[in-house]
């Protein structure tokens, strides 16, 4: 298969992404008239059983969180416990969630299918304690906090994103270098020795700054949990659909590790192809993840 | 065969990343309308919104902070005030089309918040003046966020309902002429069928 076209297709892959979850991360903004095309059948029957789920799903997880609170099931606790880590594992597969950002990371660089599923827990992890801190501490210190304002809050949004874009910048100056300093030695060769370390850091904060914008379902059941004094629990939900996402998100870097390995090893008797290859995902896997980081820091300033 | 197999991972790639950029729903809402006629002429349409329980707990966290199980006062201005800048922008969720135009919802008449049970209960009128005979002019209305942060349903028991004296009945349909999240979903239409 030729180069071009794939480079191509991978490019506007990456750029699709980025836009997507450019506008799922972002607070919902108003939109004009529906431009929308009616997808084909199978597609809207998945859409509108996804949207009856969540519908149904929302409510006995309130059913049960009632339960807790007045203590009159006690089997109510692990149903809403399996509820959350469905909803995680659903909300994840959804908008937003930084899915962009995980496959962007794992296109970039070789990496081993551990990191993916670390990765996947490391954003879940972040989610989960955002939620549970930034809504108590709203809760106690303003009294205003509700559904949805935590991703408000400017200094979280600028946290979140400036980390995204901090770690896009960095690894653009890596690629950039490594675009340059190297003559013709395969890329799998060099990856080995000088950027094996540091990888770990940047892997955690890229978390980080994902995770850190809650999910307003979470903050809506951390905001019940703490209005009806049953606090653990709500921290046992959220953490559950952590571990949910969790899933999802390990599934999908799982997947890019996988996709970038498939297409080294198909274009490894080409000597030169196989090094330009490595060299486009690293540098557009960068691009990607510094594009995005960049348009939401400014979108939110 | 690797040709094809490369194809494959790229679509499944392509459909994880493209899956639709609009939010998820957050908020559920049960909406009764209600078709106000006099002389057989549409004045107005009521609605009526329940809110799911989740955010109604948020709701009264806010605005009911003494769980008097009342919204009054100051906290209610700021209820009102709230929803109607969020809002605005979105039609009231209210699609109402006179003659194939539709109204613009700027402001719910005669608004009210209350809290029943578990739930907290938007109620508020918007007029159609002049009043209009739905015989003569067609007439349609649907309720949903463009953006599907909130998902609108309409209530299960006795969704739509007639006030006053009028020949006409109403019918509900899926409305696919109006494809809404990425063409996944299509809101219902209530239609007013004159004979």
């Amino acid at each position: 298969m030729r180069l071009a076209p794939l480079l191509l297709l991978l490019i506007a892959l990456l750029f699709g992404a980025v836009r997507a979850e450019a506008a799922g991360l972002s607070a919902p903004r108003p939109v004009d008239e529906p431009t929308s095309i009616a997808a084909p059948g199978p597609i809207a029957w998945l859409g509108q059983a996804m949207l009856e789920f969540q519908r149904k799903a929302n409510a006995e997880i309130a059913v049960r969180m009632r339960a807790i609170r007045d203590h009159s099931s006690p089997a109510a606790f692990w149903v809403a416990l399996g509820l959350a880590f469905l909803y995680g594992v659903l909300h994840a597969a959804g908008p937003g969630h930084g899915k962009a950002v995980v496959v962007s990371y794992f296109l970039a660089r070789e990496a081993r299918i551990g990191r993916g599923l670390r990765m996947g827990a490391q954003i879940a992890f972040f989610h989960v304690i955002s939620a549970i801190v930034i809504v108590s501490l709203a809760d106690l210190l303003l009294r205003r906090s509700f559904g949805g304002m935590a991703g408000e809050i400017p200094a979280v949004r600028i946290a979140s994103y400036g980390s995204i874009l901090l770690i896009g910048l960095i690894m653009l100056v890596q690629s950039v270098r490594h675009a340059f300093g190297r003559g013709g030695h395969s890329h799998h060769h060099h990856h080995h020795d000088g950027c094996a370390h540091g990888h770990g850091a940047h892997q955690g904060l890229l978390a980080f700054g994902v995770g850190l914008i809650p999910c307003t379902g979470a903050v809506l059941i951390m905001l019940y949990a703490l209005a009806n004094d049953i606090v653990l629990a709500g921290a046992a939900m959220v953490a559950a659909i952590g571990v949910g996402m969790a899933a999802t998100m390990a599934g999908l870097g799982l997947l890019a590790v996988a996709a970038r390995r498939f297409m080294t090893k198909m274009f490894a008797h080409h000597q030169e192809g196989g090094g330009r290859l490595g060299l486009v995902l690293e540098i557009g896997g960068a691009l990607a993840i510094t594009l995005l980081g960049g348009l939401l820091l400014a979108a939110s300033l | 065969m690797r040709r094809i197999r490369l194809l494959l991972l790229s679509a499944l790639l392509a459909c994880a990343a493209f899956v639709p950029a609009r939010a998820h729903p957050h908020i559920w809402i049960d909406a009764v309308a209600t078709l106000v006629f006099a002389e057989s002429k549409l004045t107005g349409v009521r609605i009526q919104w329940t809110f799911d329980e989740l955010f109604s707990s948020a709701l009264r966290d806010q605005f009911d902070p003494n769980k008097t199980g009342k919204f009054d006062g100051q906290a209610l201005a700021n209820l009102k005030a709230d929803a109607t800048n969020g809002l605005k922008e979105f039609n009231w969720f209210t699609h109402l089309t006179i003659g194939g135009k539709k109204l613009v919802v700027a402001e719910g008449k005669d608004f009210s918040a209350t809290i029943e049970g578990d739930r907290v209960v938007y109620r508020f009128t918007v007029p159609v003046v002049p009043s209009v005979n739905p015989a003569a002019t067609p007439v349609t209305l649907s309720l949903y966020d463009q953006s599907f942060y909130i998902d609108v349903a309409l209530a299960k028991e006795n969704p739509v309902r007639i006030e006053g004296a009028t020949p006409c009945k109403t019918a509900i349909v899926t409305d696919k002429g109006n494809p809404l999240y990425y063409g996944m979903f299509f809101p219902q239409r209530i239609d007013l069928v004159c004979k």
